[in-house]
């Protein structure tokens, strides 16, 4: 048991140290960086957001895929649920956003687990066809001002901790329950690891996989919905560029892209990292359109990495067994 | 009678197609009356030829058993290259060229990772569209460089016997990419290892090299077509390219080519470019608010998917369970 | 130095696969001219002997002369060079592309002075040439997908034929051809057999061989163990050739049987038809015969993995829908222990500890919520039983091929199935742990379980079975008692 725990904590350190230089860093050379607002425009303007997004595309990631339709997911589900808060209240306008969001996950996983299509097309289409009704639906209509009380999931606070962290970090904490000590968490894995190991061990593929594209499209209708509490109007432009962000994140994180290797841990590390890097281009003066330079860079670099590394112990591992074989 | 056996079933499908735009067509013919006019055919036409460019590439990477999607993003960027250097006093080749090299740079990157690094090409080619996206905002600002000279913009707006010089363009890359695909040594062995890269290498293909020369290909006519949308719109944008890719993809398939790999052709390709501009200019004429545009385009390009992928399916299983 | 008709000579070839030697010395001589048959049961080395000849695996010692010349083939491009061609079972065709096209694969002819540009009408032209003078009217135009499997394969030796290879290798090419087909392919085979081409012929069909070959190589566990003209050997001989003429005891007591708790009847689907069997409680039961038989295709439809078209299925006497799912067996209590651990039977990179609560996931924890306690406990005291002795948390790659084995087992028992399906249980696996495992599956069956075992192992048939069903291309031909099973009677039933 110790050796295992050992080896998932040392899983963390090049996370961990990556996380450390950058905050070293930008404290010493920035003194703008350790300041009460910088701090909060990190944890409560970016964070949040990006963590509960990130752990729908990590859910994708878990089981070999990738998902382009988390921005377009938030922004329609937030839409839909401006649109009802201003007609039936604030609960139905809850519900139907997180409904919303959770339809057009099925939507994902029906069209991944049944259809078979590649999880790229499916969801670079669904990004369409979301942002589409997203658009559409705001066509010469808006929603704006809502009640305080929807306010305060992203404004409030409660004993000095504002609801927006509370809330991300139950997400997360919730998340964490579900992959490590629930059995649909588990089956999740072994569909990512070895499908068809896993139906060979009685998993449900396409209900398992149909489920973890829902709990991804549950995340993002969540997002939407703290999403225009904080910005008290609706715009189905929300969605933008989320999906190279998060993949970022997810990668920075150390995730692998073959599925079954990535967890939620890593993710809020991948997270924190890419927000306070994004934090620091803005200190340093570096127009913001670079961000995006930076995230594709890393994106490659992860994929650069986790290829040689692989490529290089199939090759150690080739050699070992060339040099047993000449024994015999 | 067996002599035409092949030719009719490679024909089948594309027929579908052409069968499916031909109803499209005379459908919005007599829905509108500004449709069916010498000036909105020759802008079906010219909107078409800048699809049909990245098509192609993307025909190729299909059929090779890959995918592309970081054209779009490369058409941006090439685009914005192309227009700095034109803002910037260079010659108009040089532009070009340089609009071009970036299509190639994108294509050996692609082809860097897939091939040497062994990277799945999905998540490759996503990588490249990130970088060519993040590329092409730095270098243009955020903002759409607009006004060109006039040589390069008769790339895009000229005519040659009233026919938009684009469209030649397209013409003639299209028959050349056919003439590629169905009579050289290349071609057949882009097909072999789209059919089965196992088989291809035990009849002595080199498959490395030839994927590589798909992606190079893909890149460079990404990168053309980024050129003409410059050209043809007198305006580069850093997001100009947006969304072609998936455009691009959904026309291959309309055209027969399956995502399995192995199968598809050039003609096919031009009939899904046809059937989705002419959508897409069908909506416009018809005066809906483009706002519905993502939506409608989106449903109709993922119904087709789905038909194809669910039908190959189908007929597979027919055929094996005849054989069993 | 040697006769000057040989074509193809291979001398005192030495090959191992880890630490099995599976081909013991073996010399084999292909004359110009004749049809060579090759012979032997699962596991022989046949198909190792021709791998190697036609540079598809490496050999650990010995010399291969073509025509006369020493070579050693780094590739198969380099033994296709050489003049030799090995016709697979499954076909290396491309399915998408024309005849003619296949035919010129890797080689096509281009027009002179421009290189790269196809000269499509001189290779149909060719391919129509090549195949008219193998007697056939084809029309090379036609997609490959179209053709039926007896046409492929006389495309696969048109290609041979253009390559102007002398030394063709067919490995069981009349496996899936009608018998109208079979004579056309057997007139092709005596026309290149007159051209002068040396042919090696590996079938498992013995009538079909008086009627084709000139000569005949028996193997037998890596030896060869009879080289004679066709015509001077009887049927009998060859399959006691085959035989080891060893003895095996069984080694279990008569089994105390209870009430039958699987029973298949007339099940059909892709690869077998009309396979009727029972087991019962207490019961070990075998599948036998030639790898292709089909067995494999059985069990994993009775277990739902692939989908059975037709026939019926009952567990513990309840009747199961015929297109029902793994999970499903499980609840009936049915496992399977698949003949791919690595693939189906194991999920890598999930600790032992996981793998072996994973089938039972839904029963431990009806609630959906996990207890570790709860898991290491199940995992150890199911780990235990199944002799398993090493660390819970190691990933099962890193284990011996006995080790995964006993961990794919301690699965199934965590899920307390009743009837279990074990598909070539010890292959890949060394004689200790073999061991280990015939003791488990004998406690198992005293236990009450009833069990199904697929092998091509003789010596494990022969030890350890109540019962022997012979599968024979695609249903079963025979089904021998306690007391009938000897080698004798499983090898003439297989062939």
């Amino acid at each position: 048991m110790k050796s295992t725990r050992r080896q998932k904590i040392f899983s963390y350190v090049p996370q961990v140290v990556m996380l450390w230089t950058l905050v070293l860093f930008l404290s010493v050379t920035e003194p703008a960086f350790l300041t009460k607002e910088n701090l909060s425009n990190i944890f409560i303007g970016q964070v949040p957001f990006l963590l509960l997004l990130s752990l729908g595309m990590t859910i994708s990631v878990i089981v070999r895929g990738l998902d382009l339709s988390i921005g377009s997911n938030m922004a329609l589900s937030s839409c839909i649920a401006g649109l009802v808060m201003k007609q039936a209240g604030m609960l139905p306008g809850i519900l139907s956003g997180l409904l919303t969001g959770c339809l057009l996950g099925m939507a994902n996983g029906i069209l991944i687990a049944k259809v078979r299509l590649p999880a790229f097309i499916a969801t670079y289409g669904m990004d369409w066809i979301g942002k589409g009704l997203a658009y559409v639906l705001m066509m010469g209509t808006t929603a704006y001002g809502f009640s305080p009380a929807f306010r305060s999931l992203s404004l409030g606070s409660t004993a000095g901790i504002p609801h927006l962290l509370l809330i991300c970090l139950t997400g997360f904490a919730v998340v964490c329950f579900l992959f490590s000590r629930t059995v649909f968490g588990w089956k999740v894995y072994a569909v990512g690891l070895n499908t068809q190991g896993a139906v060979c061990s009685g998993v449900e593929v396409d209900r398992i996989l149909t489920g973890a594209y829902m709990l991804n499209g549950l995340l993002a209708g969540l997002t939407g919905l703290l999403y225009i509490s904080q910005l008290d109007a609706v715009d189905p432009t929300i969605g933008e560029g989320w999906s190279m962000k998060l993949i970022a994140a997810v990668l920075i994180g150390g995730a692998s892209m073959k599925g079954g290797r990535a967890t939620m841990g890593h993710t809020l590390f991948g997270v924190l990292i890419l927000a306070i890097l994004t934090n620091g281009i803005n200190l340093w003066g570096v127009s913001s359109l670079w961000q995006q330079v930076v995230t594709g860079c890393v994106i490659l670099f992860s994929i650069l990495l986790e290829q040689s590394s692989r490529l290089f112990r199939a090759y150690m591992e080739k050699r070992q067994w060339e040099q047993k074989e000449k024994k015999i | 009678m067996r002599r035409g056996e092949k030719n009719r079933t490679s024909q089948r499908e594309g027929i579908a197609a052409l069968q499916g735009t031909i109803m499209v067509f005379l459908l919005f013919s007599i829905v509108s009356d500004n449709f069916f006019t010498v000036y909105n055919i020759s802008n079906v036409l010219k909107n078409s030829a800048v699809l049909f460019l990245v098509s192609i590439g993307i025909t190729m990477a299909i059929v090779i058993g890959c995918n592309d999607i970081s054209a779009g993003s490369v058409m941006s960027v090439s685009g914005i290259i192309t227009a700095l250097l034109l803002k910037n006093g260079f010659g108009l080749w040089t532009a070009i060229a340089a609009g071009l090299g970036t299509g190639i740079l994108a294509g050996v990157l692609n082809g860097i990772l897939i091939v040497w690094f062994q990277a799945n090409f999905w998540v490759a080619t996503f990588a490249t569209y990130s970088i060519a996206q993040g590329a092409a905002l730095v270098m243009s600002n955020g903002n759409g460089i607009a006004g060109f000279p006039g040589a390069f913009r008769f790339l895009g707006t000229g005519r040659l016997a009233g026919i938009y010089v684009i469209v030649y363009l397209a013409f003639f890359m299209g028959a050349g990419a056919w003439f590629l695909m169905k009579k050289t040594r290349f071609g057949e062995h882009i097909y072999a290892v789209g059919g089965s890269e196992e088989i291809a290498r035990l009849c002595g293909l080199s498959v490395e090299k030839i994927k590589f020369g798909v992606f190079v290909l893909s890149g460079t006519l990404a990168g053309a077509a980024g050129i003409l949308l410059a050209a043809k719109t007198n305006v580069a944008m850093p997001s100009g390219g947006a969304g072609y890719e998936f455009d691009a993809i959904a026309a291959a398939m309309i055209g027969g080519t399956s995502l399995e790999g192995g199968k598809g052709t050039i003609q096919g390709t031009a009939v899904g470019v046809f059937l989705i501009t002419i959508l897409r200019n069908g909506l416009t004429v018809l005066g809906i608010s483009s706002v519905f545009h993502y939506l409608l385009i989106g449903l109709i390009i993922m119904g087709v998917i789905i038909l194809d992928v669910t039908r190959t399916r189908v007929q597979e299983r027919k055929k094996g369970g005849r054989r069993g | 130095m040697e006769s000057p008709q040989a074509v193809l000579e291979m001398k005192g070839i030495r090959k191992h696969f880890s630490e099995n030697l599976v081909l013991k010395d073996v010399d084999f001589t292909l004359r110009a001219g004749e049809v060579h048959a090759l012979l032997g049961a699962n596991g022989a080395g046949k198909s190792t002997l021709m791998k190697i000849a036609c540079g598809v695996l490496p050999y650990d010692r010995g010399q291969v002369y073509v025509r006369g010349k020493q070579v050693q083939f780094r590739s198969v491009t380099e033994a296709r060079n050489a003049g030799l061609a090995m016709i697979h079972q499954e076909l290396s065709l491309l399915k998408n592309r024309c005849v003619y096209e296949n035919i010129f694969m890797g080689r096509e002819l281009t027009k002179p002075g421009f290189p790269g540009l196809l000269d499509e009408k001189k290779m149909i032209e060719i391919s129509r040439k090549i195949l008219g003078e193998m007697g056939y009217e084809l029309d090379p135009q036609r997609k490959t997908a179209d053709l039926s499997v007896a046409w492929q394969q006389i495309v696969e030796i048109a290609k041979a034929v253009w390559k102007k290879a002398d030394i063709i290798i067919m490995d069981e090419p009349t496996s899936s051809l009608t018998k109208q087909e079979t004579s056309q392919l057997f007139q092709l085979i005596g026309r290149l057999k007159g051209e002068g081409c040396g042919i090696v012929y590996i079938s498992h069909k013995i009538e079909e061989l008086f009627q084709i070959a000139d000569r005949i190589t028996v193997l037998n566990q890596g030896k060869v163990c009879l080289e004679k003209e066709m015509s001077q050997v009887s049927k009998e001989e060859l399959l006691y050739a085959m035989t080891g003429k060893h003895i095996y005891e069984t080694r279990r007591e008569k089994a105390r049987t209870g009430e039958g708790i699987l029973r298949v009847e007339g099940l059909g689907g892709k690869g077998f038809h009309n396979c009727s069997l029972s087991v019962r409680k207490g019961e070990i039961v075998s599948i036998t015969g030639i790898v292709g038989a089909g067995r494999s295709e059985l069990v994993s439809s009775i277990f739902g993995i692939n989908k059975a078209s037709e026939g019926k299925i009952f567990l513990l006497g309840e009747e199961v829908p015929l297109r029902h799912s793994p999970s499903y067996s499980i609840k009936k209590k049915l496992g399977l222990l698949p003949e791919d651990r690595k693939k189906q039977g194991l999920i890598m990179g999930m600790s032992v500890e996981r793998n072996i609560v994973q089938a039972a996931l839904n029963l431990l924890f009806p609630r959906g919520f996990i207890s570790a306690s709860a898991v290491s406990e199940q995992a150890g005291k199911y780990g235990r039983q199944a002799l398993y002795q090493q660390e819970m948390e190691k990933l099962p790659e890193k284990l011996s091929g006995g080790n995964q084995q006993k961990v794919v087992l301690a699965k199934w028992l965590c899920t307390n199935c009743q009837i279990l399906i074990f598909d070539e249980p010890t292959k890949g696996i060394d004689a200790a742990a073999r061991e280990e495992i015939y003791r488990l599956m004998e406690e198992l069956a005293r236990q009450g379980k009833g069990i199904l075992m697929v092998s091509s192992d003789q010596r494990e048939v022969l030890q350890m079975s109540d019962r022997v069903y012979v599968m024979k291309q695609g249903t079963i031909s025979r089904e021998l008692k306690r007391e009938e099973i000897t080698e004798e009677k499983i090898i003439s039933a297989e062939f």
